[in-house]
C-alpha cells in the first residue's frame, strides 16, 4: 500500500481540551436552562461540537467560553447558538405514518365532532419541540385532507415551537429538500407542494394554519404563551430530557391541554414510570394519551 | 471526474458538470470553484450528489487527502481524541479510506435509512410491553438450533470419546463439515499441511476448540435461516467475521486465552442485533436513526430507544442454547469488559470490534467507532504499533473467509 509521508501521525484533537470541571459546568448550564441532560459518555462529543464554536469566536478555554456564555453582553445570542448546536433536530414529513393514521381517521374525527356538537367549531394543536416545521405541516395536510373545503368554517390554530433559532427560520420558510419528504406519499406532495429553485415549498393554505415560536419546554413561563389545545404532538423530544425535567413537561401538558384533549408522544416514549397524570390508551397504530382527573 | 454527495465538498473541488436546481434551473454552471459558500447553496437545495474534478493532479491528490481526513474524522467524535489507540486507527482508516477513493471508491451519501419500506412493519412488543425475555421466548418458539451442536456437545462430555467420535458427528453434516475444513485450511489457522478431513482437523486444531468453530458455523447457519427484512445480513456477517478474525489474531498474542473461543465469540459478537431487528424493525430503524442523528453508538441508541440492549438479548438466548459460559460471557459483556468474569477475551473482543467498525468506514459502515474505556485497554497492554500490521493481515483474509462461511 502507498503511503504518503504527509499523512502520517494526524491528530484527532481539533479543539481545546475540555476537563470533566468543565464538562459538568457546561452540562449542569445546559441542563439548567433547557433541560436536556447529557450524560458524561459524550464529553468528546461536546468537546467537538462547542470546539468549531470557540474557534469562532476566537476564545482559547472552555472556562472562558463558559463565562462568555454566562456573563457577556451577548450571551443572550450565544445561548441560542449553543441551543443550535447541541439540539439534535432530526424529522421529516410524515415520520411514524401508524401514529399519524390513528391521529387522521380516530381521534381527530372524533375530536372535531365533539368540538361541533359543542358548537365552538375551532381547534388548537400544539407541535412541541417541532425542528424544522415539518410535524406541524404534516398536522396541517392532515387537517386539509380531514375537512377539505368545509375548513373554512373552522377556527384552527397549530402551534409550533421550538428552541432552536435556525430550526424555527427553517420551518417559517417553509421549503423542504427530498430528504424531509423520504416518507411522504406522492399525492400529498403533488397536492401540498410546489417544486422551486431551492426546493419543495409547503402550500399557503397550510402555512396559515401554522404558527411558530420559539419557547423552552423547560421553563414555564414560556410554556403560558400557548393557549389551552385539544391536541398536543411532542414527539421525540422528551427522550433528551431526564426523568425529573421529563416529568415537569408533562406537568406543563397536563395544564394545557383541555380535559377530555389527547397527547401524542413519539413512537419509542413511555412515560408510565414517570407520571401518573396520563393514561394510556392503546389503539390501532399506537398509543394515544388521556388526561387522569 | 468523481460522482460525490454534497456533503463531502471540500473547498477546491470544481464542478466538472453543470448542476441543476429541482426546478431545472442552472444553479451552477461548469467549471465553478467550490468553497463553503457553494456548499451551503448546493446543500439547501436539496442537491444530492455532483460531479467535479480538480484543478491538477497534485491538487486532486490533497483534496482526496482532505476528504478522507473529513470523512473519517466524523467516525470518531465520540472517543478521546488523545487515546493513543483512536489516534492509531484514526491514522490508519485515512490511509485505506484515500486508497480506495483513489480507486475510484464513491463515499457513501447520508443514505436513507427510513426508508418507506419501515414505516409499513410493526414491532413485536410495544415499549415497556415486553422486554428481552419476551422477545428471545418469542425467537426460541420459532426455530430450535442446530442439532448437531447439541450432539457434538454429548460427545465432548462423554471422557471416553476420541477424535474419531467428534469426526463422525461433525462428518454427518455435509454443508458443515465443508465450511469447517474450509475455515481451518484458511491461512488465519497457519497450519502446515492441508486439512482434508474432520478427524485431521480434530488432532490439529484441539477437540475444545474445533466444538467452538462448529459452533460458530452452526450459529451463521441458525440465523441465515431467520434473517430480518430489514437488515442487510451481507453486511452484517462480515462486520461479524471482521471482528472474529481480529479477536483471534489478537488473542494469539495472551497465553491464558483460547484463539477459537475469541473466534466464535467474535462471530458472535452482536447476533442480538439479528432478534432484535426481526422482532422490533421500526424501534431498530429508530436506533440506527438516533445513533447517526446524535453520533453515538448503538448500546446508547438502544438504551434511549429501546431500554434494552443488544447483549440483553444474546445473554438470554445463549443461555437457553446452553452455550460455554465462557462464549456467553463474553459476547455478553463485549461493551462492558469490566462486567465480564473472563476479562480479558471481553475487552479483546472489545477492541477486535472497534477495529471491525472502523476498518468497516472503508467500505461503508456508517456508525461511529463505539469506544472502549481507556482503563480497559491500558491493562489488555497491547501495544498500537500492532495494530496496523494487523489490520492489513485481516483485510487479506476477510473476503475469502466470507464467501467460505456464509
Ligand atoms: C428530534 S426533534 C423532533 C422533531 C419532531 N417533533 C419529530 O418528531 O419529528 C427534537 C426537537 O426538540 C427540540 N427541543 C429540545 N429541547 C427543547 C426544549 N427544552 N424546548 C423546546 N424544544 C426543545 C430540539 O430543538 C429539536 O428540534
Ligand atoms: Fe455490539
Ligand atoms: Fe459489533
Amino acid at each position: 500500500m502507498a503511503i504518503t509521508l504527509s499523512m502520517r501521525n494526524l491528530s484527532l484533537r481539533k479543539t481545546p481540551k475540555l476537563s470533566n470541571e468543565e464538562f459538568k459546568q457546561l452540562t449542569s448550564f445546559i441542563y439548567e436552562k433547557t433541560g436536556i441532560s447529557i450524560p458524561p459518555r459524550r464529553k468528546y462529543l461536546i468537546e467537538n461540537k462547542l470546539g468549531k464554536r470557540l474557534n469562532e469566536l476566537n476564545i482559547k478555554t472552555y472556562s472562558d467560553y463558559i463565562k462568555y456564555l454566562k456573563f457577556s453582553p451577548q450571551k443572550e445570542t450565544e445561548f441560542k447558538k449553543l441551543c443550535e448546536l447541541i439540539t439534535i433536530n432530526e424529522t421529516c414529513f410524515f415520520r411514524d405514518i401508524k401514529q399519524l393514521t390513528l391521529f387522521k381517521n380516530i381521534i381527530l374525527p372524533e375530536m372535531l365532532k365533539k368540538r361541533q356538537e359543542q358548537g365552538s367549531k375551532s381547534l388548537t394543536i400544539w407541535s412541541a419541540g417541532c425542528s424544522s416545521g415539518e410535524e406541524p405541516y404534516t398536522l396541517g395536510i392532515i387537517l386539509h385532507e380531514v375537512l377539505k373545503v368545509s375548513i373554512i368554517g373552522w377556527n384552527i390554530k397549530i402551534y409550533a415551537n421550538d428552541l432552536s433559532p435556525a430550526m424555527l427560520f427553517k420551518a417559517r420558510k417553509g421549503i423542504y429538500n427530498e430528504y424531509s419528504l423520504r416518507t411522504t406519499p406522492e399525492n400529498i406532495k403533488k397536492k401540498y407542494f410546489t417544486v422551486t429553485k431551492e426546493g419543495y415549498k409547503i402550500h399557503p393554505k397550510v402555512q396559515k394554519l401554522v404558527n411558530f415560536q420559539l419557547i423552552n419546554l423547560a421553563d414555564p413561563r414560556d410554556v403560558k404563551k400557548i393557549p389551552k389545545s385539544d391536541i398536543i404532538f411532542c414527539r421525540n423530544v422528551i427522550i433528551y430530557f431526564d426523568d425529573a425535567v421529563k416529568k415537569k413537561v408533562l406537568s406543563h401538558f397536563y395544564e394545557n391541554l383541555k380535559d377530555d384533549g389527547y397527547l401524542f408522544l413519539g413512537y419509542s416514549e413511555s412515560i408510565h414510570r414517570i407520571t401518573k397524570l396520563f393514561k394510556p390508551q392503546i389503539k390501532p397504530g399506537g398509543i394515544v394519551y388521556q388526561k387522569n382527573l | 471526474m468523481k460522482k460525490i454527495c454534497v456533503e463531502y465538498i471540500v473547498p477546491g473541488m470544481i464542478l466538472a458538470k453543470p448542476v441543476q436546481g429541482l426546478d431545472g434551473s442552472e444553479l451552477f454552471p461548469e467549471g465553478t470553484e467550490l468553497g463553503e459558500e457553494e456548499k451551503k447553496v448546493l446543500e439547501d437545495a436539496g442537491i444530492d450528489y455532483i460531479y467535479v474534478t480538480a484543478r491538477s493532479e497534485e491538487s486532486e491528490q490533497s483534496i482526496l487527502q482532505t476528504v478522507a481526513q473529513e470523512y473519517a474524522f466524523k467516525f470518531f467524535m465520540y472517543v478521546n481524541p488523545d487515546n493513543k489507540l483512536f489516534v492509531e486507527l484514526f491514522n490508519i482508516i485515512v490511509e485505506l479510506i484515500f486508497d480506495a477513493l483513489k480507486k475510484g471508491w464513491e463515499l457513501p451519501c447520508e443514505d436513507y435509512i427510513r426508508a418507506k419500506s419501515v414505516e409499513r412493519m410493526r414491532d413485536l412488543f410495544l415499549k415497556d410491553m415486553g422486554g428481552p425475555e419476551d422477545i428471545v421466548k418469542h425467537e426460541l418458539s420459532l426455530a430450535s438450533f442446530p442439532d448437531v451442536y447439541f450432539r457434538l456437545k454429548k460427545v465432548l462430555e462423554n471422557p471416553s470419546s476420541s477424535a474419531k467420535d467428534i469426526a463422525e458427528v461433525v462428518s454427518s453434516d455435509v454443508a458443515l463439515t465443508t465450511k469447517l475444513l474450509k475455515l481451518v485450511n484458511s491461512p488465519l489457522f497457519g497450519l502446515t499441511q492441508k486439512v482434508d478431513s474432520v478427524e485431521r482437523a480434530v488432532s490439529l486444531v484441539g477437540e475444545e476448540e474445533l466444538s467452538n468453530l462448529v459452533l460458530g458455523i452452526s450459529a451463521i447457519r441458525y440465523f441465515k435461516d431467520i434473517p430480518p427484512e430489514l437488515m442487510d445480513m451481507q453486511t452484517f456477517w462480515k462486520h461479524s467475521l471482521s471482528c472474529a478474525i481480529f479477536a483471534k489474531i489478537i488473542a494469539s498474542n495472551y497465553r491464558d486465552v483460547n484463539d477459537e473461543v475469541l473466534f466464535t465469540a467474535g462471530l458472535l459478537h452482536d447476533v442480538g442485533k439479528l432478534i432484535l431487528f426481526k422482532n422490533m424493525p421500526y424501534s431498530s430503524v429508530e436506533t440506527l436513526v438516533f445513533a447517526r442523528e446524535n453520533m453515538v453508538p448503538m448500546m446508547e441508541a438502544e438504551e434511549y430507544v429501546l431500554g434494552f440492549t443488544h447483549t440483553d438479548i444474546s445473554k438470554l438466548l445463549m443461555n437457553s442454547w446452553q452455550f460455554p459460559n465462557t462464549i456467553n460471557d463474553i459476547v455478553s459483556n463485549h461493551h462492558n469488559p469490566t462486567e465480564a468474569s473472563f476479562e480479558t477475551g471481553a475487552a479483546i473482543v472489545q477492541l477486535a470490534d472497534n477495529l471491525a467498525n472502523a476498518v468497516g468506514i472503508s467500505y461503508g459502515n456508517t456508525f461511529v467507532v463505539p469506544g472502549m474505556d481507556e482503563d480497559v485497554f491500558d491493562k489488555l497492554n497491547f501495544p498500537v504499533e500492532k495494530l496496523k500490521p494487523i489490520v492489513l493481515k485481516h483485510n487479506k483474509l476477510l473476503n475469502d473467509l466470507l464467501s467460505a462461511l456464509t
